[in-house]
């Protein structure tokens, strides 16, 4: 009898998968960060950011999330587990991309028209190093072993390596015209979406140089890696543009929502969700197949430019 | 007199520039559509063609070349103040009666806006005998030195953004009705 139960609970236990990973959901123009359970595939909550929300990013933990709101020049931590925003901090600049160091310590972020980089209390919101870096910073990513902080100065057409510590400037790669987005892989190379260039720019950290310019669509503004490849948002194609990582060979071009932006892989590297500003959804792209296997409505004018996904306890 | 004379000058010295100019990071979206009493393909024919803008209320010319031929296809339109808008086509589509262009330079005291794409599109409604012609843009609001809060100044260049696209439909809708 007593042996049924536990193998009934069991049953349960294995039956309810853990909770859903999910997609924070930045809604520019409407002053929102929508929560995504990426099972159910329906938006779970909400939680009103004011100043028009852009960047994100997340905690490697899942527990905090951190973002910028442009016109209202703030920061907001986010704290995942209650579904509530904390703490706020007002900057004198707009803030568009933004990373959390490794350890979740420290949050990184720049002032795109005053091209200051900052360095901030995870915790407390307060500013801890503040450093002009120039250019319009705009995107920001930090590589896997946290050891390094990549900022792309879109106006300079550079690839800055930032030392995450000091907000010591390492190094300036140029890249392509006009370089938004930006993510490292585990193999020590960064790669640039040029959003001018119409291309890729595959950087050695090593190196510190370019060692590859992959073509993808028209104005590409977001990559993610996953199963081998790259995932480029084109935005004025409304397609995914995807390339072989070895060969830096265009592998294909997927159909996606209309003015793709944000876009990141999910943990198990099975999938790409790429968030559609125009069509105000959210495509999920089998890493495998190539296919679109959902799209999922979402708020007006989702972003989520940085990494939006949450990895569930 | 010295008051109005000031601000003509301002206005004066106030120079329309390349769209292409960086611009800032708070993306703008408007929508704006039109609901005509004709199939979808009758609706693409006078409003398919990126050389002829002449079904638009609003515009007194549209000079240019390139036919319809994605990054090839440009055109000058000149609206009925004056102004004008330059533009290139960079996606054009028959078969999903949709094309794409951006404006590469505006009055920006008519349209305070950069680096504004556009897409219009010819959609099927009500079983096909209506169509419906979506005009929507993406555009960031025309930085300058002087400018109000951020809001406000979004405000302005959507409003600007939404006047435009309005007038160019109530044009195609009239132009519809008066041939039918």
């Amino acid at each position: 009898m007593r042996g049924t139960a536990v193998c009934f609970a069991l049953a349960l236990l294995a039956a309810s998968p853990a909770a859903a990973d999910e997609a924070y959901i930045t809604s520019q123009n409407g002053d929102d960060l929508g929560i995504l359970d990426l099972t159910s595939r329906t938006v779970v909550a909400h939680i009103k950011i004011e100043g028009k929300p852009a960047g994100i990013a997340m905690a490697r933990d899942g527990t905090r999330a951190y973002v910028t709101s442009t016109n209202g020049k703030r920061i907001t931590a986010v704290d995942c587990l209650a579904r509530k925003a904390v703490a706020t901090l007002a900057l004198p600049d707009e803030p568009m991309g933004i990373a959390v160091g490794a350890d979740g310590h420290f949050v990184y972020a720049a002032g795109f028209f005053q091209g200051h980089l900052y360095k901030i209390d995870a915790q407390t919101l307060k500013i801890l190093v503040d450093v002009v870096i120039g250019g319009t910073p705009s995107g920001l990513a930090m590589t896997p072993d946290g050891g390094t902080l990549l900022v792309t100065k879109r106006d300079a057409g550079e690839l800055a390596l930032v030392d995450p510590a000091t907000l010591g400037t390492l190094a300036l790669i140029p890249v392509g015209n006009r370089p938004y987005g930006v993510i490292a892989d585990e193999q020590g190379r960064a790669y640039t979406a040029n959003v001018y260039g119409d291309d890729v720019s595959v950087v050695d950290l090593a190196a510190r140089k370019v060692v590859g310019t992959v073509p993808v669509g028209k104005r590409p503004y977001v990559i993610a890696l996953a199963d081998g490849k790259g995932f480029v948002s084109d935005q004025y194609e409304g397609k995914v543009a995807v390339f072989d990582l070895k060969t830096l060979q265009p592998i294909a071009r997927i159909p996606v929502g209309d003015y793709p932006d944000g876009i990141q892989a999910s943990f198990d590297g099975k999938s790409v969700y790429a968030v559609n500003w125009e069509s105000n959804d959210l495509s999920v792209i089998d890493t495998a197949s190539l296919k679109i296997v959902a799209t999922i409505p979402v708020g007006d004018s989702p972003r989520s430019f940085g990494t939006f996904l949450r990895k569930t306890p | 007199m010295i008051r109005s004379l000031a601000i003509v000058t301002a206005l004066l010295s106030f120079p329309a520039v390349a769209l292409a100019q960086g611009c800032g990071p708070t993306r703008l979206k408007v929508v704006e559509s039109v609901t005509l009493d004709v199939p979808a393909a009758e609706a693409w024919r006078l409003a398919g063609n990126f050389q002829d803008m002449s079904w638009a209320k609003n515009t007194t010319s549209t000079v240019g070349s390139g036919g319809n031929e994605p990054e090839k296809a440009l055109r000058k339109v000149t609206l009925g103040n004056g102004a004008v808008l330059e533009e290139s086509l960079y996606r054009y589509d028959a078969q999903a009666m949709s094309y794409s262009y951006h404006i590469d330079r505006a009055d920006t005291v008519v349209l305070p806006v950069q680096n504004a794409s556009v897409t219009l599109e010819v959609v099927p409604v009500e079983g096909g005998t209506k169509s419906t012609v979506r005009w929507r843009a993406a555009f960031y609001r025309f930085l300058r030195p002087d400018e109000p809060a951020a809001d406000s100044a979004d405000a302005e260049a959507a409003k600007a953004v939404s006047t435009l696209a309005r007038q160019m439909l109530a044009g195609l809708k009239g132009k519809m009705e008066a041939k039918t």
